[in-house]
């Protein structure tokens, strides 16, 4: 019995199909290439920013199949830029972004999307706008000299309808 | 033709390597019933004595003229059951192999398909060996010399073997001197010898062997000819200087108006020479060489009222008149030893190398560690850039001497966006070296090497790696992903991958462990001798374990880093190697040449010249011939030089090029019992 000895984490299940389900994700690539020199690390941004971030260690878990430490209500995925920095450093071509992406669409899935971007979500559903607009917003635009926000097509709706964008 | 057909077929199981999906005794009984075959038998290992004993038993009892051998690739054991026949009597090209191993069960699971497959393999061979022809194996003499190109330690161990050996020797080296990148290394690992005084005197002897001829400064234009004869053509450079008069007394370079202005080659640009120079003190020959793109007379036409050199040199050498020379020559063998580059690591620019002058690959800190490199041995922060000569009242600065010193292992090594997949082999051992010398010179510095593995896998590497780290040395386990300046410091990060901690870590000075590359003018050499390149780029041996000095060509070998990255231990075992390879050859003093070659219906072939122009070992010409009373062009094959690869035929329109064993007239019908139409 596998387990990890992260002390967050536990005595965790492990699912040695985690690997592979996301290795079969086009643009992961081969995340068995990996071979921990954490080339991805050092120039990460949300790192500087979040100690516990960390993509090497994300890949290695998905390679170890912790599955529940990444696929849970509080994953550390979310704290990713997606500003590529990694899959730029990596010697072997495995884009850690591209995994913690694939780990995201894995989360939202299971329904374990954290309150903040599941409401970003459903702003964008709904609004087609990440922030919702509002009076402040309103306001802001004012101040900077920026034109009036006019409520448009909403193409993101339509889009999720399946109704092409034209 | 020996009367009509009598065949043998002989299935192999090969232990179970075709055992386990193919029914052995079904494909036997099934063979029993084709036509002709006289006698069908299966044996654990056919290659082995008893198995091939079966075969020479069965020509010997029951006059069999044809054998049908089913089980690994011709590769493998065309050549052992070939002389199978030979020990009965036969001819060996009444033999034909079925591959149910590579072709067949290694790669099927499904036992009945299995089966069903080495049916169809072994019926077809049946149906090929009835046709085939006796061929006659031709033996041509072998000029009992040999070329070798590159001078480096690879090449004058093979030089120097063969030449003990009795045989002359053509040794190639493109630069001045050689030596190559071995007389540019400080120590040498896991011992310690100093480099140049294990390998002068190496340098000494090739330039010196009566059976040697040394042929620097200079480069092979064009090879032809077959194993055993071939021509070559070499370009001796013009030093403009007499060699003959020049005994390297240096008064031209010190006088020479560009000296110290142009980076020296063998310092990795560290250091200054001339444009008339010699690379380095122990250089051999001892003899200067004029660097016509920097001379000023030769590039300008005018070097002050006259050139100073010329004036300087007493034994009158220097001949500005001196033109290149082509030397032609016959050999009978080759070995190929051009060597490597190192990793440009400007190609990482996250490392900022070209940027910082105290970041330094590992070669030019080989240099400034080196007694006889630019700074006499003090490792200190290079000053990089053409230097002029220094004024007698400009005041000097200080050296700055590092005292904290990070190593980067794995630079353009193991690294897939460069290009490079392959570990360099050398870095993790020469990176300790250099530490441990640091550790010498400087004993209060403080040394990082950040490493993603420890590679020390050679005799006596362990224990070296092993005092290295009890000299107080850290190793740091993380690739690092950026360097850059803060204040006079730089910052190295990373992250230490064993406790998970992110660093920063602050140092005087950065050595790139870089790796070793093919050559970037490896391809001068793959044109004139017709190489194949392995997947990293390096010259492709025979066979990666059984053939691993000779080339897919008869007769051309390969010695040291230009077949992939090695240390020098195991350059110098595989030029031992090739010199044997090569030796044989020379000893024997002939070799059997392909049968299986293409000849030419002159009837019917139109003269078009297709099968020239494909023919990758330039073995067919267009001759003219009298044709009832008209004059026509037909192709001829030159038999020496056919290697029997068949591209002709396939590119013949009217077949009228056919290949021996391989003509139409066999190869058909074994096509269409695999069940092509």
């Amino acid at each position: 019995m596998l387990t990890s000895v992260s002390r967050e984490v536990r005595v965790t299940q492990v699912n040695l199909n985690f690997r592979k389900s996301l290795s079969g994700i086009e643009k992961v690539g081969d995340l068995g290439q990996c071979f921990q020199c954490s080339a991805c690390l050092p120039d990460c941004p949300a790192a500087t920013f979040s100690p516990r971030f960390n993509p090497r260690d994300i890949v290695m878990r998905v390679l170890l199949g912790l599955e529940e430490s990444l696929v849970c209500p509080d994953s550390l995925v979310w704290d990713c830029t997606t500003c590529y920095a990694c899959a730029e450093r990596c010697p072997q071509g495995v884009k850690p972004v591209e995994v913690i992406t694939a780990i995201k669409n894995r989360i939202a899935e299971a329904g374990l999307l954290p309150q903040q971007v599941a409401g970003a979500v459903t702003n964008i559903k709904e609004t087609d706008r990440v922030i919702v607009h509002s009076d402040t917003v309103d306001r802001r635009r004012k101040e900077l000299a920026l034109p009036e926000l006019v409520s448009g097509e909403r193409l993101i709706q339509r889009i999720l309808r399946g109704e092409g964008n034209g | 033709m020996n009367g009509r057909p009598k065949i043998g077929v002989y299935i192999c199981h090969c232990g179970i390597n075709i055992a386990h999906t193919v029914d052995v005794d079904e494909v036997v009984k099934f063979a029993s019933t084709l036509p002709d075959v006289i006698v069908a038998r299966d044996y654990r290992y056919m290659c082995s004595d008893p198995g091939q004993a079966l075969i020479v038993e069965d020509i010997n009892n029951m006059g069999l003229n044809r054998v049908v051998v089913a089980s690994c690739s011709p590769r493998m054991h065309e050549p052992t059951f070939r002389k199978t026949l030979i020990t009965a009597g036969l001819n060996p090209y009444f033999l034909e192999m079925a591959n149910i191993r590579e072709q067949c069960s290694w790669v099927h699971e499904d036992k009945i398909a299995g089966t069903e497959k080495a049916k169809r393999l072994v019926e077809s061979a049946v149906v090929k060996v009835r046709r085939l022809e006796p061929l006659e194996v031709k033996e041509v003499d072998v000029e009992p010399s040999a070329l070798i190109i590159g001078a480096g330690i690879a090449g004058i161990q093979a030089a120097l073997d063969i030449a003990d050996a009795g045989f002359k020797v053509y040794l190639v080296e493109k630069t001045p001197s050689v030596g190559g990148h071995m007389a540019q290394l400080d120590k040498t690992f896991p011992t310690l010898d100093c480099s140049a005084c294990i390998l002068t005197p190496k340098m000494v002897d090739v330039a010196n062997h009566p059976n040697i001829e040394l042929l620097t400064y200079s480069q092979v234009e064009d090879i032809s000819g077959y194993v055993g004869n071939f021509e070559v053509k070499v370009r001796k450079k013009s030093r403009f200087v007499d060699v003959d008069k020049c005994t390297g007394c240096g008064a031209c370079a010190e006088v020479c108006r560009q000296a110290g202005r142009i980076p020296n080659e063998f310092d990795e640009g560290l250091g200054m020479r001339g444009a008339i120079y010699i690379p380095f003190p122990q250089a051999v020959p001892a003899k200067y060489t004029i660097d016509k793109e920097n001379c000023l007379f030769l590039s300008r036409g005018k070097c002050g009222e006259s050139p100073k050199c010329q004036e300087a040199c007493e034994a009158g050498a220097i001949n500005f008149e001196l033109q290149d020379e082509i030397v032609e020559f016959k050999v009978g063998t080759i070995i190929v030893a051009t060597g490597f580059d190192i990793f440009d690591a400007r190609k990482k620019p996250e490392y900022a190398y070209g940027v910082y002058d105290n970041v330094v690959n590992a070669l030019e800190f080989e240099r400034l560690v080196s007694a006889s490199g630019p700074t006499g041995g003090n490792v200190v922060i290079p000053q990089r850039g053409k230097k002029k000569k220094k004024k007698e009242d400009e005041e000097e600065l200080g050296p700055v001497i590092p005292k904290n010193i990070t190593f980067i292992q794995c630079v353009g090594s193991r690294d897939k966006s460069v290009g490079n997949e392959y570990c360099s082999r050398v870095c993790c051992m020469y990176t300790a070296k250099q530490a441990h010398l640091v550790k010498d010179k400087i004993p209060d510095a403080e040394i990082t090497i950040f490493y993603m593995d420890v590679r020390a896998f050679g005799k006596g590497y362990e224990e070296f790696y092993d005092r290295v780290r009890r000299e107080g040395i850290r190793y740091i386990r993380g690739n690092p992903s950026e360097i850059f300046k803060r204040g006079d410091k730089l910052v190295v990060k990373a992250e230490d991958t064993l406790t998970a901690t992110p660093l920063e870590h602050e140092t005087d000075m950065v050595v790139l462990s870089v790796g070793l590359e093919p050559r970037s003018d490896r391809r001068e050499i793959i044109d004139i001798l017709k190489l194949s390149s392995s997947p990293d780029l390096f010259y492709l041996e025979a066979h990666p374990k059984l053939r691993p000095v000779d080339t897919a060509t008869d007769g051309i070998f390969l010695a040291g880093c230009c077949q992939g990255p090695k240390d020098i231990p195991d350059a110098v075992g595989q030029a031992k190697g090739a010199a044997s390879a090569a030796m044989i050859l020379l000893a024997s003093g002939k070799v059997k040449v392909e049968a299986q070659t293409s000849v030419v219906d002159e009837a019917t072939c139109r003269g078009c010249g297709f099968c020239v122009e494909v023919c990758p070992y330039s073995a067919i010409e267009l001759v003219e011939i009298n044709r009832a009373g008209w004059p026509v062009m037909v192709a001829r094959v030159n038999e020496a030089l056919c290697k029997g690869c068949g591209a002709c035929s396939a590119a013949c329109l009217s077949g009228s090029i056919q290949q021996r064993s391989f003509r139409d007239t066999q190869i058909l019908p074994q096509i269409e019992v695999l069940g092509v139409k």
